[in-house]
């Protein structure tokens, strides 16, 4: 057999075993081969199918959250009322949140955000970002209601509120000993909460003077 | 002498606008079929018989084009997203010159009892619905809009689920964990 024939079969030979596992790939039971990724967009994971009962014993109609009633302004551009057609009839954020997170009316379905939104750091405000802890006070007491926004009121109560430490807050409790593995693994997850001087007011010059 | 003026413009204005309304409702062909056989002619080029079936409708202008002689090409959102489309197979609407979904395979621009044996269903909708289309919150471009009540939306099929599901019965999404494409796979190696 000639190498350039050789090489050929081989190829053909891996491809031909791989292909069982790939074809069994999507289901998540099996040990190895090719398993479904949960989309990040939450859009892509929903399903009529899961909802279809509670809709029917709510008597949501199809056009609750696929809206019809809007009328699109003749003063606009062509492409402006294409995207506020698509925006309104896709439902969307607006739809979704209408039972899973409205808090006007309360919520009539489950209201964890990770149910649909696979990293919730997608919709972590901007300003949710270096040394937040220290100075979200400012931002709760101006504007309350945005905390609200996104957050039960419990979760507020968590940290300012309990008095039984055995419950854990942000750190796991053997947070001495392992902070500095994570500082390592993710410097920037610290400053969410810490300035660079909460670290050097243990670590100065190089050296643990605690 | 002063307030008897002013009460012949209050009137004057009362009855220019009383006038304004009566000759819109003049104009509106919906309105005037219901009243007269000749209103057909505003949008046919003579009055169709009885199960008179014609690939064009006999319509004046071409059937994509009738309905915006008045109406918007985005009188309403998801138009868009219909308009110009294929209907998909198995349903049995009326489509335009080219085949594709136009305005009136939802709506029969004929009002109830205009054509006999047709019947044309006015929007229901349900309590659950109302509240979260109130609860909704809609920017410029768009509008609030509000089925005619005297009409309604002049609807084909009845409003609530089988509407839609004429077309998009077969339209059935599975799990995400299911539908998931090859893209949106991972490779998950041997231990």
């Amino acid at each position: 057999m000639r190498p350039g024939r050789l090489t050929l079969f081989l190829v053909v030979a891996v491809l031909a075993g791989l292909a069982p596992s790939a074809c069994r790939t999507l289901n998540h039971g099996i040990d190895w081969g090719w398993r479904a990724e949960r989309p990040a967009d939450p859009v892509r994971t929903f399903s009529h199918q899961d909802h279809k009962a509670t809709f029917a014993r709510q008597e949501i109609q199809c056009f609750a959250c696929h809206t019809m009633t809007a009328r699109i302004s003749d003063e606009f551009q062509a492409a402006d009322a294409i995207r506020a057609s698509k925006q309104v009839f896709t439902g969307g954020k607006d739809a979704c949140h209408g039972c899973h997170y409205n808090p006007q009316t309360g919520n009539t379905a489950p209201d964890k955000c990770g149910l649909c939104h696979a990293d919730v750091r997608d919709i972590q405000p901007a300003n949710h970002n270096f040394d937040w802890m220290s100075r979200h006070l400012v931002f709760a007491k101006n504007d309350p209601q945005s905390c609200e926004g996104c957050h039960q009121p419990r979760y507020c109560q968590d940290c300012h509120n309990r008095r039984d430490e055995t419950v854990r807050t942000y750190h796991d409790r053997n947070v001495r000993f392992v902070h500095g593995i994570e500082a390592r693994a993710n410097p920037m997850k610290c400053g969410e909460c810490h300035t660079s001087g909460f670290c050097e007011s243990c670590h100065r010059q190089g050296g643990y003077e605690k | 002498m002063k307030s008897s003026a002013v009460a012949i413009w209050i009137a004057l204005v009362l009855m220019i606008a009383v006038a304004g309304l009566a000759r819109a409702d003049e104009d509106n062909p919906h309105e005037k079929m219901v009243r007269s056989k000749s209103a057909c002619i505003d949008c046919h080029t003579r009055v169709p018989k009885a199960d008179e079936h014609a690939d064009d409708y006999l319509l004046v202008d071409a059937p994509s084009e009738t309905c915006l002689g008045c109406h918007s090409e985005s009188e309403h959102a998801g138009v868009l997203e219909h308009v110009g489309k294929d209907l998909p197979k198995g349903a049995t609407l009326p489509v335009d010159e080219h085949g594709k979904i136009a305005c009136f395979t939802c709506h029969d621009p004929h009002p109830d009892g205009v054509l006999p044996g047709r019947t044309v269903h006015k929007s229901t909708v349900s309590a659950g619905t109302r509240a979260f289309i109130d609860a909704r919150t809609w920017a410029p471009p768009l509008e609030r809009r509000e089925p005619s009540e005297t009409f309604g939306a002049l609807l084909r099929v009845p409003m609530g689920r089988e509407d839609c599901l004429v077309c998009h019965a077969s339209v059935v999404d599975r799990p995400w964990k299911e539908r998931t494409t090859w893209s949106d796979a991972i490779r998950v190696l041997p231990r």
